[in-house]
C-alpha cells in the first residue's frame, strides 16, 4: 500500500496562499509524500512555507497563471515516475480524504480521469449566483464537448499516467479548466465523476474567481482556437 | 497625383512586409495583401469604389471604405491577440523549463520581485 501511495502525486498550484498553504500541504503530506507545490511567483512567502511544510517546491520566476502552474507540476510528477496525479486547490476548499477514492477508481482501471463533483457531493457556503454560473458553465461545456458532467470546473481531478501525458494544458489562466474538459473529450479519455466536498470559506471566496473573469475565459478559449 | 503615388507606395510596402516579414499566422498574410491590392486599385480608380459600394447596397464609396476599415481593424486587433498568445506560450515554456531544472537541482533561481500580472486562485 505504501508503495502505491508514494507513486501518487498531489499537484498544487499556489499564488499568494501563505495563509493556507501550510495547512493544505500538511494535510496532503499525511497521505501522500509526493506533494508538489508550484509557486506561481508569489510575493507573500507561499513558496517558503510550502517547502517548510514538506512540499516539493517548484517556482515560476514570473506569474503565469493556475493552468500553467498545474502543467508544470504535472510534468514534474510524470518525470518523477508518478502513476496517478491529482490536482488539488491551495486555498483549503478541497478535502484530502476525497482523493483516495478517486485514485482507487484509476487503480482499478475503471477510468483514465476522475473528476470531483461538488454537486454530487457537498458545497457548503456556495452562493446562489455562483451555483447558477457553474451550472451555466456545465451546460456550455456539455454543448461544446459532448460530455455530460455535473461539475466541469472543479479543481480536484485525478489522472492516470497515460491521461496526464495526453492532456497538455496550454491555457495559462482561468480557461484551463474548460480546456481540460475539451482535451478529455478530444482524446476520448474515460472519465468518471465522484462526489467531493468543496468548502467555501470567507478566505476562499475572497481569493476565488470573480464573475467578470468568465468573459475573459471565453476570450482566451476563442484566441486559442484562432492560433491553431 | 502625388498623394496617389504616396498611398500606392505605402500599400506596396505593406504587401512586401506581410509577404516576407510576418510569422506563421497565415490568417493575416493573405487578406492583408489582398486588401492592399484592392486599396491600391481604388486609389487610382476612385469612381470604382462608388460602383462597388452600390453593388453591395452601400450608398457611397467612402462609406464602403469606412466600413471596410472598421472590419479590418477588428481583424488586426484579433491577430495581435493571437500573436500575443503565441509569444506567451514561448515564455511559458521557458519559465517551466527553469522551474523544472531548479527542482532537479540543475540550477538556482532568484525570485523576480512582484508579479507582472493578476494571479489566479482556485474556484
Amino acid at each position: 500500500m505504501e508503495g502505491i501511495v508514494e507513486r501518487s502525486a498531489i499537484v498544487i498550484a499556489a499564488f499568494n496562499e501563505a495563509a493556507m498553504i501550510g495547512t493544505v500541504v500538511a494535510s496532503c503530506r499525511r497521505h501522500y509524500s509526493m506533494t508538489i507545490v508550484v509557486d506561481d511567483n508569489s510575493t507573500d512567502g507561499t513558496g517558503a512555507i510550502a517547502r517548510r511544510s514538506g512540499a516539493i517546491l517548484l517556482r515560476h520566476v514570473i506569474n503565469l497563471g493556475q493552468g500553467a502552474a498545474l502543467q508544470t507540476g504535472i510534468e514534474f510528477a510524470l518525470a518523477s515516475g508518478a502513476l496517478f496525479i491529482v490536482t488539488f486547490d491551495a486555498d483549503g476548499q478541497h478535502q484530502i480524504e476525497d482523493v483516495e477514492p478517486m485514485i482507487a477508481v484509476l487503480r482499478r482501471g475503471d477510468a483514465d480521469v476522475v473528476l470531483g463533483s461538488r454537486f454530487l457531493g457537498r458545497a457548503p457556503g456556495i452562493s446562489l449566483l455562483r451555483r447558477a454560473l457553474l451550472k451555466a458553465a456545465i451546460a456550455l461545456t456539455g454543448l461544446t464537448t459532448g460530455l455530460r458532467l455535473t461539475d466541469a470546473h472543479n479543481g480536484l481531478r485525478a489522472f492516470n499516467r497515460a491521461a496526464a501525458q495526453t492532456i497538455r494544458i496550454s491555457q495559462n489562466r482561468m480557461a484551463h479548466a474548460s480546456e481540460i474538459i475539451s482535451l478529455i473529450a478530444q482524446h476520448k479519455l474515460r472519465v468518471v465523476e465522484l462526489p467531493v466536498t468543496v468548502t467555501y470559506s470567507e478566505y476562499s471566496l475572497r481569493k476565488g474567481q470573480k464573475t467578470r473573469h468568465a468573459l475573459r475565459v471565453l476570450a482566451d478559449l476563442f484566441t486559442a482556437k484562432l492560433s491553431r | 497625383m502625388t498623394i496617389k503615388i504616396i498611398l500606392s507606395l505605402g500599400l506596396i510596402a505593406c504587401c512586401v512586409y506581410f509577404l516576407v516579414g510576418v510569422g506563421s499566422v497565415i490568417l493575416l498574410r493573405g487578406p492583408v495583401v489582398l486588401i492592399a491590392l484592392v486599396g491600391a486599385y481604388f486609389v487610382w480608380n476612385p469612381d470604382q469604389a462608388n460602383v462597388v459600394a452600390q453593388l453591395v447596397g452601400i450608398g457611397r464609396g467612402a462609406d464602403l471604405l469606412l466600413y471596410s476599415w472598421v472590419l479590418i481593424s477588428i481583424f488586426v486587433i484579433a491577430s495581435f491577440h493571437v500573436r500575443q498568445k503565441m509569444m506567451m506560450d514561448s515564455v511559458t515554456r521557458l519559465v517551466r523549463h527553469l522551474a523544472l531544472r531548479e527542482a532537479a537541482g540543475e540550477t538556482s533561481l532568484d525570485p523576480v520581485g512582484s508579479t507582472n500580472g493578476e494571479g489566479d486562485a482556485a474556484d
